[in-house]
């Protein structure tokens, strides 16, 4: 919590650095341009970018506009600004992190999210949708408030689980202190029925939530055995789902197991994360529903590798982390394949915040063209999301930009290496006009 | 978990029960054990020892014979004697005997420890530690330790235990034991310590914590209830509290003292969790029984525990733990109990290289939970290491032990009517304390303990 002090106020200084550079509009001179609907680089383009944070033209060559501050691009590929469909921004894998939680107040965890939320814009991603946890509300508004830095956020709130399922905030409790806490209800997430689903999701509304997340099945880091088990009836899922779009809200499912994926998909929710054992029959039934499917192949990855190391996960993690993580590159790349909607998700928190991009490199190794998984992240994720403004390059779009030095169609490891970044018109890495 | 408190629970009869119930957890049970007990005639076992040290402090015997009639140590005789009557004779014609040895401070629930020990507190069923305890318990005996005294533990499984090692159900050593320790709220007895905040609010519901003359009798009274022969307290933060509150006195007189009265109304002894020099002084001027710990011990104290006849329990052993915990784990503890884990490393046996000569009685005690189980024996080396002989360490685990704990008339020595505890090691113990780490035979009320037996 101390240490979180120092960071903060260089924070607080680079953002009123950046306000006043977003006083003019400004003009991207990019060597290339992404064009995401049609995921095809179109050569040579200049972005102008408004005071008001959108893009008011995308004009071929080398261009400016009167009183414009030019950042010179040349050599370097503009994208839209990265989307990550599933970040934890209020957590982060390491030894300890397990004990922290039995530790730490949500206030500690909101000082690292500071640091996680600066990584992940600098490293290209402009929005994120946060599928989890306490803090993360209180960042987002924080960010859109000017106070701190970061990504733009649609946050979740606490996700909806079912009693002992992957987000039960009782689980790995002794009896004693279970039975003092008393039963968790739809207010901390937990349902038993329609009733509790539709209390759960307008408690969110109350919270301020941006987006519904359930886990329609076990998970691998609970405390709880099974990793794959349905934890919802299609019914709860339903009643969820209905009351989401109530409130224009979209709901997105984490789940491993084939039956929970199946209910889900039939419930209408939105996404399907991770979605592990899924099948040829649920990629049909996903195609049929237009479910979208968030891999987040960066998660399994980082698990099957901790699992390895004896006393990184309690041993009840460690069979599902081992046997789940390893899992699920191959289930994304028959996905692909199959036609199932991919957007782009990394479950960030999981791994480092900040190593969002190795996720392209993943989605390539499995079989998908470099400008498929760009757009995944990109015009895919808008579209995900419900975000008529965001994903594209053009006019009325957010000025969201991300630059590479050289082409990342033809070297997927250089969305690694970010050269530029701009949120909403404001520079946060790279530009000058040399 | 709680246990109806009966008269039955005061120490003195249920020794005396346990004495007239006999060996019931026998390996090898003698041969006419299944007779009908009104005509079953006394079980004679015969004990040849190569050398025996029936007394502690004094000089070892030649080969002796040592009579055990029902469990309890009949005659001490010179030269390996055939007794008429004896069902069996028990060689350790080549081996030293002692008293079963006695450790003053263990938890028996666990030895995790550091920040796993914190996770195991809330996670962690009772009916699970219940079996931790029975495993702990085991190996305390197998490493030569007839009798403990347990110093506090969460929910009474060690009350539990105690009563069914009592009561012939399972084996284990004797047990002392204080139910749950008491300090003030945010002492080293508060369980909701280091907690992230909705666990605390939730913790901070048990009945061990005192900050007042009334609430300090009544915590004592609750823990009388639960039928505990003795009355742990903490005058003075510890190492492993998860707060970063410091080491020194964290009660006031007022309220040792009142705790210290209230045990006496029930004959109970008081034992005291103290680590800085104002903190042993509370608990001095209270009169209390034993400082444990006692890291700070300055002149005063030192003093004032001589003109009281009070015991001092190093429990040195401790830093075992706590390095060979962090070469396994450097992040087992949390930032503020390493920070007081590396300054017990640095000071710990600089109190008992001051209190030996001045004569302070010393009672051997480990604090077995926060160093591993079954390595008690360690201590010895750390006690000669900081100035006490072989033989004074010896004493320390026995006679002055059972002085300590209230069992003078039943265990610490080898005399007609104790307990038939005994230990026999390879070698000489008082040439070589070291020898004691590896007892090779451990006899509990005249029975002798086997791996795997109950």
């Amino acid at each position: 919590m101390r240490r979180s002090i120092t960071p903060l106020l260089a924070i607080l200084v680079l953002v009123t650095a950046s306000e006043a550079g977003a006083a003019t509009s400004m003009a991207l001179q990019c060597g290339n341009l992404f064009d995401s609907k049609a995921a095809r680089l179109v050569g040579e383009h200049t972005i102008i970018a408004g005071v008001d944070g959108r893009i008011q033209a995308v004009l071929p060559g080398k261009a400016t506009a009167p009183g414009a501050t030019v950042h010179d691009l040349s050599g370097q590929t503009c994208m839209p600004g990265w989307i990550d469909l599933h970040v934890h921004l209020g957590q982060e894998s390491n030894p300890k992190a397990y004990e922290e939680s039995f530790r730490l107040d949500d206030i500690d965890f909101g000082y690292r999210a500071l640091a996680y939320a600066d990584r992940t814009l600098k490293a290209g991603f402009t929005t994120v949708r946060d599928l989890g946890g306490d803090v993360t509300p209180h960042l987002r508004d924080a960010i859109n408030q000017g106070y701190v830095q970061g990504p733009r956020i649609y946050a979740a709130g606490k996700s909806i689980a079912t009693t002992g399922g992957h987000g039960d905030p009782r689980n790995g409790l002794n009896a004693e202190l279970a039975h003092l806490m008393g039963p968790p209800g739809p207010t901390d997430g937990v349902i038993n029925s329609v009733d509790d689903a539709r209390q759960a999701v307008r408690q969110r509304y109350k919270d301020g939530s941006d987006v519904i997340k359930i886990t329609a099945t076990g998970g691998v880091l609970s405390y709880a055995k099974s990793g794959d088990a349905p934890q919802f009836t299609v019914d709860e899922v339903q009643a969820v789902v209905a009351t989401a779009q109530d409130y224009g809200y979209k709901v997105a499912a984490h789940a491993h197991g084939k039956e929970g994926i199946r209910r889900a998909v039939e419930g209408g929710v939105t996404s399907i994360e991770h979605g592990t054992y899924m099948d040829d029959e649920i990629m049909a039934l996903m195609k049929k529903h237009g479910t979208w499917y968030v891999p987040t192949i960066s998660a399994g990855k980082f698990v099957a590798e901790k699992a390895a190391i004896d006393g990184y996960y309690p041993e009840i993690i460690r069979a599902k982390a081992a046997r789940i993580g390893s899992q699920i590159q191959d289930t994304f790349a028959k996905a692909y394949k199959a036609g199932v909607k991919i957007g782009f998700g990394t479950d960030q928190g999981v791994a480092p915040h900040g190593q969002n991009a190795r996720e392209f490199g993943y989605m390539v190794e499995a079989g998908m063209p470099a400008a498929e998984a760009i757009q995944a992240a990109t015009y895919n994720a808008a579209e995900v999301l419900g975000a008529p403004d965001l994903g594209q390059l053009a006019r009325g779009f957010r000025s969201d930009v991300v630059a590479v030095a050289g082409n990342p169609l033809d070297d997927i490891a250089l969305t690694g290496k970010v050269s530029f970044v701009m949120k909403d018109g404001v520079v946060y890495l790279g530009g000058g006009t040399q | 978990m709680h246990h109806t408190p009966t008269p039955l629970r005061t120490l003195f009869i249920s020794l005396i029960a346990a004495a007239a119930a006999g060996p019931v957890w026998a390996a090898d049970p003698p041969p006419n054990a299944a007779a009908g007990a009104k005509t079953t005639p006394q079980t004679i076992v015969v004990v040849h020892a190569g050398r025996l040290l029936d007394h502690p402090g004094r000089a070892p015997r030649g080969p002796s014979t040592i009579v055990i009639r029902d469990g309890r140590i009949g005659e001490v005789l010179d030269g390996f004697i055939d007794v008429p009557g004896s069902q069996r004779i028990v060689d350790q014609r080549t081996r030293f005997v002692l008293p079963g040895l006695i450790d003053s401070h263990v938890h028996l629930v666990s030895d995790t420890g550091g920040q796993l020990g914190q996770l195991e507190d809330v996670q962690a069923e009772d009916a699970e530690l219940a079996y931790n305890a029975l495993a702990n318990a085991h190996k305390t005996l197998r490493a030569g330790f007839t009798t403990v005294r347990n110093l506090g533990d969460g929910n009474g499984v060690t009350l539990a235990l105690r009563d069914a090692i009592r009561a012939g159900k399972v084996v284990g050593p004797n047990i002392v034991d204080a139910g749950r320790s008491i300090s003030t709220t945010s002492g080293h007895m508060d369980a909701a310590l280091g907690y992230r905040e909705d666990f605390r609010e939730t913790l901070h519901a048990h009945d061990n914590l005192c900050d007042s003359v009334e609430s300090c009798r009544r915590a004592v009274r609750i823990q009388v209830g639960r039928g505990v022969d003795v009355i742990k307290i903490a005058t003075t933060g510890g190492v492993n509290s998860q707060v970063g509150a410091g080491l020194g006195q964290q009660m006031f007189d007022d309220e040792a003292r009142a705790i210290v009265e209230t045990a006496r109304l029930y004959g109970k002894k008081v034992a005291v969790h103290a680590h800085g020099a104002d903190g042993i002084r509370v608990a001095l001027r209270a009169g209390v029984d034993s400082i444990e710990h006692g890291t700070m011990l300055d002149d005063e104290c030192i003093a004032l525990m001589v003109k009281a006849g009070t015991y001092y329990v190093p429990t040195l052993s401790t830093v075992n733990g706590y390095v060979e915990r962090l070469a396994a784990n450097p992040g087992a503890y949390s930032p503020q109990v390493r920070a007081k884990v590396e300054w017990r490393i640095r000071v710990t046996g600089e109190s008992l290289r001051k209190a030996v000569p001045r004569g302070v009685k010393i009672a051997f005690g480990t604090d077995a939970g926060v160093s591993k189980h079954g390595r008690n024996a360690d201590e010895f080396e750390l006690m000669v290491k900081y100035g006490m002989t072989p033989a004074s360490a010896l004493q320390a685990a026995t006679v002055i032990a059972a002085d300590l704990l209230g069992l003078q008339a039943e265990v610490g020595t080898i005399e007609p009517g104790k307990r038939a505890d005994l230990v026999a090691v390879d070698g000489d113990p008082l040439s070589d304390i070291t020898v004691l780490k590896r007892v090779p035979f451990v006899m509990k009320d005249g029975v002798e303990f086997k791996d795997g037996s109950g």
